[in-house]
């Protein structure tokens, strides 16, 4: 083999070949922090020593080879980006036969540092809310100076902290821990839609048009993307997303309750982001996210029925509360499983042949459909102003359905296939992914009855509809929710991705 | 399905065929790739840096090869502290290369039976 590496003998390089490699160690850095990572160092080695090698047979090769080096720099960098930022790991020809590049099973788990960083933003949260509450206690009111004496240095102090943050992530390759800062890049793209129309760059009906269209698509699609990345951050990324959704509860709440609602829940989901981290594995992350929104969602929807919320003012009983608790549990979980849902369609469906691929797209398709859907009730619980007066709600209305109808026949298409590729672990998963696809849109077929305007309003609609035993809905709604994270949390080891004999040919 | 699945990789692409042959040898480091991939195509192909790990990058996600340590046969490089990883053809890409060789055999023997046809002697 002719890949040996020079001995001592060998002149040391050149300063010109030196000055070359320092520069060519300084470019590596505009590669993406995980294949620098991953090759830079090796890179680097690889480069001298052809330089040195070149520079020993004469200069034209010398030349050449920086020329070859200098015409590609661009290229290899675009694409690099490129394979990062659309989280293929692989370029096409790779992914089409291994598409699972990220194989997250194996728990990965974080540092009490990464934890702690993970859990920054939701103290931050808690904190400005406790101080809020405190001001408000001893007479401060809204606005007033002395709010803003204590409230300024607190946001100029976060944002110093975001910005590093920010930075550290980036260098580290977008880790984990970054992916529950995710809901504050949601905040601030919402705000600059306010800024926009309060400024009167956009008119009320164009920032409402984007509110709920752009923002929504965009969370559906960058949930699904992290999923297929790595499904822990995922579910790091959705977990503070479904908890806002649970503000619309809030609306009307006093303050003497909203604020201790918004400290403990936060409190709580600090506690769930932090060990979701440490633990660094999906599975029981998911458990840990669901079983915390519960928990979250419980005290939301208290604060709604027993404390004047927008739900039923003046009102409240246990039965309510129950029927609110878990009629909308059942909603916002789709946001949390439904990317783990499409990655696992994903990766069975290339599995399972030209026709399951096929399949899966289609299911995929009318799954983010549903995540966009539900993903615009976060704009319409944070966006005062949004009314369906937009001149495309018919048509996206229509695409809705349409996507549900594709999803159906997607997943039972797929699980047709699959089965049959052995694609799935065991019977039981074939069945269930032929069965679970009609729970989801039989729910979304619930609030029809009230004539309400579909399927946008889902969850909230949901809640509200009459002539609905919500306890039907809320049954079905559960079982096929645990039915679902089951079958994601049992999906079948990868098979070995090639098997090829050919006559004559000893492998 | 699963030859389908081989066959849906192919044509591969003249880096990634070349690295593949490289390696069909035994390990090697990315330096001696690069200079058996040059030699292999008689001067023609000379990968650079950037494309020879972007190519090994995905090579190694679709498990076409294996990266582990230098043996550390006693030699030093200008460099000492640098990486010297080897790559490892697995079975799996040991059974693409195999397809790729019979794809592209077919394709040769197909154009010499017509060009015998035609009169001329290849």
């Amino acid at each position: 083999m002719s890949d040996t590496f020079p001995n001592h003998d060998e002149p040391l390089p050149s300063r010109c070949a030196d000055l070359v490699c320092k520069l060519y160690r300084l470019g590596l850095h505009l590669y993406p922090p995980r294949f620098r990572s991953e090759f830079a160092s090796e890179m680097e080695t690889v480069f001298c020593q052809t330089v040195r090698s070149a520079e020993r047979q004469s200069r034209g090769d010398l030349l050449r080879l920086w020329w070859r080096e200098l015409v590609d720099f661009p290229a290899s960098l675009l694409r690099e980006h490129l394979d990062e930022r659309l989280g293929t790991g692989g370029n096409e020809m790779a992914t089409r036969l291994v598409p699972n590049s990220s194989n997250d099973g194996s728990p990965t788990p974080g540092t009490w540092q990464e934890a702690g960083l993970a859990v920054i933003p939701f103290l931050f949260i808690a904190l400005v809310t406790l101080l809020q509450a405190l001001l408000k206690v001893f007479g401060v009111e809204n606005g007033s100076p002395i709010e803003l004496i204590f409230m300024i240095p607190l946001f100029i102090g976060g944002g110093i902290l975001m910005i590093i943050s920010l930075v550290r992530a980036w260098r580290e390759g977008w880790p984990s821990w970054f992916a529950s800062w995710s809901f504050i890049i949601i905040i601030v793209s919402m705000a600059i839609f306010v800024l926009l129309e309060t400024s009167g760059l956009l008119s009320d009906i164009q920032a409402n048009e984007a509110a709920f269209f752009i923002i929504p698509l965009a969370i559906a699609i960058w949930l699904y993307r992290m999923a297929r990345r790595r499904r822990l951050d995922a579910i790091l990324a959705t977990l503070p997303i479904t908890s806002m959704l649970w503000t619309i509860n809030m609306e009307m709440v006093p303050d003497g309750v909203r604020s201790p609602v918004v400290i403990i829940s936060f409190l709580m989901i600090s506690l769930a982001v932090g060990l979701i981290v440490r633990l660094g594995e999906w599975r029981t992350g998911l458990w840990l996210a669901l079983w915390t929104m519960l928990m979250v969602g419980a005290l939301y929807v208290y604060a709604g029925i027993f404390h004047s919320g927008l739900r039923q003012p003046g009102s409240g009983n246990f039965a309510e509360w129950l029927e609110g608790i878990s009629t909308q549990y059942v909603a916002f979980s789709v946001l949390l499983c439904g990317p783990l849902l499409g990655r696992l369609f994903r990766d069975v469906g290339h599995r399972s042949g030209k026709a399951g691929r096929l399949a899966y797209r289609m299911a995929l398709f009318g799954l983010l459909v549903i995540l966009y859907e539900n993903a615009s009730l976060l704009t319409l619980s944070m966006t005062s102003g949004w009314r369906p007066q937009f001149q495309f709600y018919g048509l996206l209305e229509a695409a809705a359905w349409a996507g549900l109808g594709l999803y159906i026949l997607g997943s039972v298409l797929l699980a047709r296939v699959a089965h049959r590729h052995e694609a799935l672990p065991d019977g039981i998963s074939a069945a269930l992914m032929f069965v679970l696809p009609f729970g989801l849109p039989l729910l979304m077929l619930v609030p029809a009855g009230n004539s309400l305007v579909l399927p946008f309003q889902f969850p909230h609609g949901m809640v509200v509809s009459p002539g609905w035993s919500w306890v039907a809905v809320a049954l079905v709604g559960l079982a096929w929710l645990l039915l679902t994270v089951w079958m994601l949390t049992h999906e079948s080891p990868s098979k070995p991705p090639l098997a090829v004999s050919l006559p004559g040919v000893v492998a | 399905m699963p030859v389908k699945q081989a066959t849906d990789s192919l044509p591969l692409s003249e880096p990634v065929y070349l690295i593949l042959v490289s390696l069909a040898e035994g390990p090697r480091h990315g330096y001696g790739v690069l200079k058996d991939v040059a030699e292999v195509s008689g001067g023609r192909v000379m990968l650079s840096t950037g494309t020879l790990y972007g190519a090994l990058k995905r090579m190694l996600a679709a498990g076409w090869i294996t990266r582990s340590d230098g043996k550390g046969t006693g030699e030093e490089t200008a460099y000492p502290g640098k990486d010297r990883k080897e790559y490892t053809l697995t079975s799996a890409g040991r059974h693409l290369l195999i397809a790729e060789i019979a794809r592209l055999s077919r394709l040769t023997r197909i154009a010499r039976e017509r060009l015998v046809v035609e009169g001329s002697d290849v």
